[in-house]
């Protein structure tokens, strides 16, 4: 005895939907439950169920991890394929389905699809061409075909006004890289067989590892088509098929070219630490005593070296083993507008990167000590670069130090490093970071390393000058 | 040499799209109605099945049929 069903991969009880739970959510005689079935059983002939993604996309299919027995990712609208990017090259062996409607994958996902097929990424996409947005309730999809009427085109898709529709197939396989570009349609006996070859091709291409494979499916939506299941079918025999080519584009397989492995290696902190700081080897140090999170904010105009300012103070406590955020804010000018860079310090994760109250305030010039003096935590400290700052502060509850940065960065000819005074000046006025290892992680944090040099002993003269001016170097002992 | 067509009458969604798809006329529309309110398919001339699985390949809804097929000689694939 032998016998033909649905297969397994399949659930046969959907215990994520709600309301009845024996039948999916699509309408009757929708193309999408039809395509959906064949995949899963090609996923099961080719055993590769324990390893299968299926990423579901926005549209009436949203819903597909109700139905399969498999991982499921419910993906971003027309983002699937940069999903699956992602998903691929983190997991090399696991089996993508990328599964898209003709809005999601040719409308707002145009973008997506066609940098992922131009990479010729690892992945299987499915692309269910039923000429309508179906979930929205049928407003024209660029696959609409002309002088079809729809809810946004209530005279009939117009060439000169609305564009041709867009053969998604044809445009995939102009490109270089796709193994795999094929157009099929669920409408009648014959196509149903090619189709079902076609599902089981494309997946098998991504388990032998030959590259992007592209199954564009001509798919019925009764509903919208305010057709019966079955004319709807003929509908696409008759009417669709005229316009989009029942064809296989493109097929690579025959070359059997095994494409390049284009994931990364897995890395632990350390080796990417390594990786991204280059010859800089990842150091560590004992922890200062911090007994709570403290966020320090450094602002001022653009050109001052605030985000980099930022950047060394956070590779610095990273260095101490702290958790450490960086938040940069800035204008779209590179140089003269507002910029500020929030950084929290902490012996525990830190549940967002934005603070509004600062324990520390690193002004860099007037209207940033304005705008943020009257934020800083009571007890906090406040640092001003005095070259360009005298304002009154007119707080009594923090602490107050005045560094002239821009003169001494000047003095030192790097202008640009003033907010490395002033970090080095909060190393020494709080218990932060040490300046020691302020000092290692120097290399790390610049961008001109030919620069080291200057900016060290730019820092040495900073430390000296807070040292030698303000006598003591732990702020809290500071009356 | 029998074949079996089974419908899961709750399931069916009364599309009738089986029954276009069917060679030998083996399906029809049933004159039951079930708890959702779709008017399912059954089967009328079981006898002529060859089951070739059209129906099966054809209907959007999972589980929705099941065809058991007597004859081992034929190989056939789940649909
Ligand atoms: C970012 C975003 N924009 C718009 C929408 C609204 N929206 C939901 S489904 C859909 C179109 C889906 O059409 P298609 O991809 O053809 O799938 P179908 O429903 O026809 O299967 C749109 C525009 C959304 N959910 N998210
Ligand atoms: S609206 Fe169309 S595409 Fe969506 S479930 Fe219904 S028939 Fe299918
Ligand atoms: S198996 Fe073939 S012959 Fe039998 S009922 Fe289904 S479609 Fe008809
Ligand atoms: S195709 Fe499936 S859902 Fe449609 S009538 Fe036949 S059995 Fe019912």
């Amino acid at each position: 005895m032998n016998t033909i069903e649905t297969s397994s991969v399949l659930y046969t009880h959907y215990e994520r939907k709600e309301g009845n739970q024996q039948t999916t959510h699509y309408c009757p005689g929708c193309g999408h439950g039809v395509i959906q079935k064949m995949i899963a059983s090609a996923i099961e002939e080719l055993g590769v169920q324990n390893r299968a993604i299926f990423l579901s996309p926005v549209g009436c299919s949203v819903f597909s991890y109700y139905y399969y027995d498999t991982g499921n990712i419910q993906c971003s609208h027309g983002r699937a394929p940069a999903v699956g990017t992602g998903v691929k090259r983190v997991l090399p062996d696991s089996v993508v389905v990328c599964y898209q409607g003709d809005g999601d994958l040719a409308g707002i996902g145009m973008t997506e699809i066609i940098h992922a097929a131009n990479r010729g990424e690892q992945l299987t996409v499915f692309f269910i061409n039923n000429a309508t947005y179906g979930m929205t309730g049928g407003q024209m999809a660029p696959t609409t075909l002309l002088h079809e009427k729809t809810l946004t085109t209530p005279f009939g898709r117009e060439s000169e006004r609305d564009g041709k529709p867009l053969a998604m197939a044809e445009v995939i396989a102009s490109l270089d890289a796709p193994a795999y570009v094929r157009r099929c349609a669920v409408s009648s006996t014959k196509e149903l067989l090619r189709t079902r070859e076609a599902v089981r091709i494309g997946l098998k291409n991504q388990v032998d590892k030959l590259g992007f494979s592209f199954i564009e499916i001509l798919s019925p939506c009764p509903t919208n088509w305010k057709m019966s299941a079955v004319e709807s079918r003929n509908h696409i025999e008759q009417v669709m098929k005229q316009f989009y080519p029942l064809k296989t584009f493109v097929d690579k397989r025959p070359e059997n070219v095994c494409i390049k492995n284009n994931s990364f290696p897995l890395m632990n902190d350390d080796e990417l630490l390594s990786l991204l700081t280059g010859d800089l080897t990842a150091r560590s140090f004992e922890s200062p005593v911090i007994d709570s999170p403290k966020t320090i904010t450094i602002a001022g105009f653009g050109g001052q070296g605030i985000l980099s300012g930022g950047t060394l103070l956070a590779n610095s406590a990273m260095a101490h083993g702290l958790d450490v955020s960086w938040l940069p804010s800035y204008g779209p000018e590179m140089r003269g507008g507002k910029a500020s860079v929030t950084v929290i310090v902490s012996d525990s994760s830190i549940p967002s990167p934005l603070d509004e109250k600062p324990d520390f305030l690193l002004a860099m010039n007037g209207p940033s000590l304005q705008y943020y003096k009257d934020k800083v935590k009571t007890g906090g400290t406040i640092i001003v670069n005095s070259t360009l700052v005298d304002d009154e502060i007119g707080r009594d509850d923090v602490n107050v130090y005045g560094i002239p940065a821009t003169a001494m960065a000047q003095e030192a000819l790097i202008p640009s490093a003033a907010s490395v005074v002033m970090v080095t000046s909060l190393a020494v006025l709080s218990e932060v970071v040490s300046v020691f290892s302020l000092k290692e992680s120097l290399n790390a944090s610049l961008k001109r390393r030919e620069l080291l040099d200057a900016n060290m002993d730019l820092m040495k003269t900073a430390e000296n000058y807070i040292t030698s001016n303000f006598l003591v170097n732990n702020y809290n002992k500071k009356v | 040499m029998k074949n079996l067509v089974k419908c899961d009458v709750q399931r069916c969604k009364g599309c009738y799209v089986c029954i276009s798809h069917c060679p030998k006329g083996c399906l029809t529309i049933d004159s039951s109605i079930n708890s959702q309110g779709y008017v399912p398919v059954s089967t009328v001339s079981e006898a002529d099945c060859i089951g070739c699985g059209m129906c099966v390949l054809s209907c959007p809804e999972p589980f929705a049929l099941k065809v058991i097929k007597e004859n081992k000689d034929r190989v056939c694939k789940s649909a």
